[in-house]
């Protein structure tokens, strides 16, 4: 391989100026410690990502590719990787026009660059990942990434219009367009959006965007779970829709807000314009009265909800574990109920933050993994993954696990995936990358593994 | 091929009763809404997702082309048996399973009728979105595989936006779901690129949809220009300014007149183009948009506003829009229908360039279309007893085509690309972005047994297929499509 791998090298240097090849220290935090990539690369155009894949397709070479590297906690681990394919100096506006609220932008954009083009013209695009001073819009796409922040309660899927991607052996492929409505042939972005980089290079994306709303925080504090969850399940079949509804429970309330501990916080977005809110407050107002709140409050914005969204980067709890469960609105709170019946030790370190309006139910477990050791055995905790997962499944849901130590994650699939269509999962993957090159692994059942 | 053995297994499985084969009975099956035309062998109206797997099972024995089909609205050729085989009609598998009002999600059949699922929904305050002008008529299924539009979609988006799962039989005979009403599961979005795949990859047998909230205030206006260019101003400027309404269609002289014709609408009938907009929502934000675009609307020329007050005047409004191209009907023997889309700041350019191409080809030429979207919907009028007039027509249509492509615009916003504009792919995508669609192809369906010859061009030619549009849009009846 070594053999293969100079050459290759040699090749990549014929189109890639030095400054764009690294060839020591590739070694990636979040790959598996058996894992040291020999080669990073940044292609800084289309043809040079072409030609990249075409050689490793060449050369059957393993290729990672990374944005800004915040989500490789989503997914199992790979299990091979020759090369990293570095998108971040992909990173151009392609095209822009304002007034036909759509952009086409390269993958590697990070988010707050894409955010404060927008802002110039009033614009957003509704997406908020983690960290978005280093989250890329391809790595946001590829991980399908969307927190409690969602307009209409879209996804990001449904903000791309169309998608330039380069497939495993270096073949560009377009599909969609920079029209907001679009039927023209397959659909073809919804399988790269979501793959985790596993069936082609996302390179370029054009997205519809959102003129900027005004916005509006309502915090309402309870002192009983039940009364906050009919609270918001009332709250989402009113009149009234936020870009965030969620609930903080009561040990995440006491780290994120320590000034008002032990309670369980529902917390709203509003978005709109800034007439529409006094009427809503005051509906609030009302539903906070009849589910027996104790505080209602309108805190800053970002004191709020930055934090929430990046949780698993934070450090005021460190978090060493998380997942997202997803679920139907009206099962949240059978869910957690079942929790507090639960006497297990790993529920103690244990918080969640439940969003009403997307149905999901993210579960935190904070503290050092190195001290957790101590009290907790890994069998400890592998048991109690299982139990969420069979408690969600029970409810029609899905538990991902979003965040483990490695020695979790390598044991545990990062997800369920649903067994009837995973034929045809593996079908499409050997179509679109047939000697398992991209990302081998990230999907544990998928790629003939 | 042994027919009266092929016939007598389909009956096997549906019963004689929902097994067409009789040629006078088939010719209802020979068309859409489009302008192409060709007989099934059979037509097949499953009752349910069991039928459909011995249906396939069928299909393959004797390679026999499987057609889904809804309610036939199509405007692209998409239901047409162009390679004979089994028309598959869902039409019977019309059940709403559940409307669940709390998680705001409703579980179809692909018979439904897209009205039907908004009227069971508004006992509970809820609606669902997309809503094609066809919607009287229209089945969900249907607009799963067109991933259908309408005027609505402007501010909700279309179809593949509100679908959270289905549940399909493929063409290796088997069934499943893909996709979960929980949320978006981990794995390739295989829902996501079923729909508009125009019934090439997967039968369609339940589909979960997202449903939302009736909004709580709505106004409806409509706005005259003295030109076309004005009109088209003012929708650039409109959401040049940030406001995205529900909806804002367009139309021009020529729709004006034979809506006008037809029915009484209440359009002023010596308009050259009118704006017809509606805002939703918060009644403080409907208050505030309107006032906006009423401005924007008097700033662009605007000769004349008129606003609905209460919900009658407000469907007299839409009566009118909805009813257009039924109305064309009264302008002339045929028309040919387009459905380009273009960014929408190209509208004036596009409209300019289209009024050159009716005067080139001396064919009259009606625009009645979501502006809001830049999703155009260019009606060629002509005689196809004219001689030489139809093939006059579709070289227009072909012209406009181009130009929508040359302005960074598709081929098709909503009404998909099904055989009317395969030979216009390559205009759009290159063999590479084709190869890969047909990859995508063969993962699902390996023996190209469902709905062969639509979408990719092939060496397919339907020159010999007739142009009967009108005749099947009058079969559809008046207050359909676009």
């Amino acid at each position: 391989l070594n053999k293969v791998l100079e050459k290759h090298i040699e090749t990549l240097k014929g189109f890639l100026t030095p400054d764009n090849i690294k060839t020591d220290n590739c070694f990636m935090p979040f790959l598996s410690n058996y894992l040291y990539p020999r080669l990073m690369v940044f292609p800084t155009n289309l043809f040079q990502l072409s030609q990249i894949l075409q050689l490793s397709y060449k050369n059957s070479l393993a290729v990672i590719p990374i944005g800004g590297g915040t989500q490789f906690d989503v997914g199992n681990d790979p299990i091979r990787a020759d090369i990293i394919l570095n998108l971040t100096k992909l990173d151009q506006v392609i095209d822009y026009e304002p007034n036909d609220l759509t952009i086409t932008v390269q993958a590697g954009i990070t988010f707050n660059k894409l955010q404060q083009i927008l802002y110039i013209n009033n614009q957003f695009l509704p997406i908020d990942p983690p960290k978005p001073d280093q989250a890329t819009l391809g790595g946001t796409l590829a991980t399908n990434t969307s927190g409690v922040f969602t307009w209409q309660r879209n996804y990001p899927r449904d903000f791309v219009i169309g998608m330039k991607v380069v497939e495993s052996n270096g073949l560009i492929t377009k599909s969609g367009g920079k029209v907001v409505k679009n039927v023209t042939g397959y659909d073809m972005p919804k399988i790269h959006i979501g793959s985790l980089g596993t069936l082609g290079i996302i390179a370029e994306v054009s997205l519809k965007l959102l003129p900027i709303v005004q916005e509006k925080t309502i915090v309402i504090d309870f002192a009983k779970f039940k009364d906050s969850v009919d609270a918001g399940i009332l709250i989402f079949n009113s009149h009234i829709t936020p870009m965030s509804l969620i609930i903080i429970d009561k040990t995440l309330q006491s780290f994120l807000n320590p000034d008002s501990p032990n309670i369980f916080r529902l917390a709203i977005r509003l978005g709109g314009i800034k007439e529409s809110f006094p009427r809503q407050i005051d509906e609030l107002r009302r539903i906070s009265l009849q589910y027996k709140a104790i505080d209602f409050n309108t805190p800053s914005i970002k004191t709020i909800w930055n934090p929430i969204r990046d949780m698993n980067f934070g450090t005021k709890p460190p978090i060493f574990m998380s997942t997202v469960i997803n679920l139907l609105q009206s099962d949240i709170e059978s869910f957690i109920s079942i929790l507090a019946n639960w006497h297990t030790k790993l529920l103690d370190n244990m918080g969640y933050i439940a969003d009403i309006q997307n149905g999901k139910i993210y579960c935190y477990w904070y503290g050092e993994y190195e001290q957790q050791k101590t009290v907790l055995t890994n069998s400890d905790i592998f048991e109690t993954l299982h139990d969420l997962r069979t408690n969600a499944k029970m409810l029609g849901g899905f538990l991902t696990i979003t965040k483990a130590p490695p020695q979790i994650r390598n044991k545990i699939d990062a997800f369920e995936h649903s067994k009837t269509s995973l034929d045809f999962m593996n079908r499409l993957k050997f179509k679109f990358d047939p000697s398992n090159i991209l990302n081998p692994g990230r999907y544990r059942y998928i790629g003939g593994i | 091929l042994n027919t009266k053995t092929i016939l007598n297994e389909l009956r096997k499985i549906v019963g004689v009763d929902y097994v067409i084969h009789a040629p006078e009975d088939l010719l209802v099956y020979e068309y859409d809404g489009s302008i192409d035309r060709a007989t099934p062998q059979f037509v097949v109206l499953p009752a349910s997702s069991n039928d459909i797997i011995g249906i396939i099972k069928i299909a393959q024995k004797y390679m026999l082309p499987v057609i889904p089909r809804g309610a036939g609205t199509g405007l692209s050729g998409g239901a047409i048996a162009s390679h004979g085989g089994i028309a598959l009609v869902l039409t019977r598998m019309k059940s709403i399973i559940e409307i669940d009002p709390i998680n705001q999600i409703a579980i179809v059949e692909p018979g439904v009728v897209n009205i039907d699922l908004t009227k069971a929904a508004s006992k509970f305050g809820l609606y669902y979105a997309p809503d094609p002008s066809s919607q009287k008529a229209c089945t969900i299924g249907g607009n799963i595989a067109e991933n259908s539009g309408g005027p609505h979609c402007l501010a909700y988006g279309v179809t593949t936006n509100h679908v959270l799962a289905i549940e399909a039989v493929t063409a290796d005979s088997s069934i499943q779901w893909f996709g979960n009403k929980s949320g978006i599961e981990p794995g390739y979005d295989l829902r996501g690129i079923i729909i508009g795949s125009e019934g090439t990859l997967a039968i369609v047998t339940k589909i979960v949809l997202r449903l939302l909230q009736e909004p709580e205030s709505i106004n409806t206006l409509v706005a005259t220009f003295p030109k076309m260019s004005d009109a088209s101003n003012a929708v650039s400027k409109i959401i040049g300014n940030g406001i995205i309404p529900a909806a804002i269609e367009m139309m021009d002289k020529l729709a004006i007149k034979a809506v006008e014709a037809s029915l009484n609408a209440g359009y002023p009938p010596n308009a050259e183009a009118i704006l017809l907009v509606e805002i939703d929502g918060l009644i403080e934000e409907v208050k505030n948009k309107s006032v906006s675009i009423q401005n924007i609307c008097k700033a662009t020329n605007a000769t004349d506003i008129l606003i609905a007050t209460d919900e009658k005047e407000r469907n007299k409004l839409w009566a009118g829009r909805k009813a257009a191209l039924g109305a064309l009907g009264h302008l002339a023997p045929n028309y040919y229908l387009l459905d380009g889309v273009v960014p929408r700041t190209k509208l004036p350019q596009v409209l300019d360039e289209v009024a050159k191409i009716s005067k080139k080809w001396k064919l009259p030429i009606a625009n009645v279309f979501h502006a809001g979207d830049g999703n155009l919907h260019p009606c060629i009028l002509f005689d196809e007893k004219i001689p030489g007039e139809t093939l006059k027509a579709q070289q227009a249509g072909g012209e406009i085509l181009e130009l929508c492509v040359s302005v960074g615009g598709a081929l098709s916003g909503e009404h998909g690309v099904g055989i009317e504009k395969m030979k216009y792919m390559p205009l759009v995508f290159n063999e590479d972005d084709i190869g890969s669609m047909v990859r995508l192809k063969t993962v699902f369906d390996t023996n190209n047994l469902l709905n062969p010859g639509k979408i990719f061009p092939n060496t397919d030619t339907h020159s010999n297929l007739t142009l009967t549009q009108t005749g099947a849009i009058r079969r559809a009846g008046p207050a359909s499509f676009i």
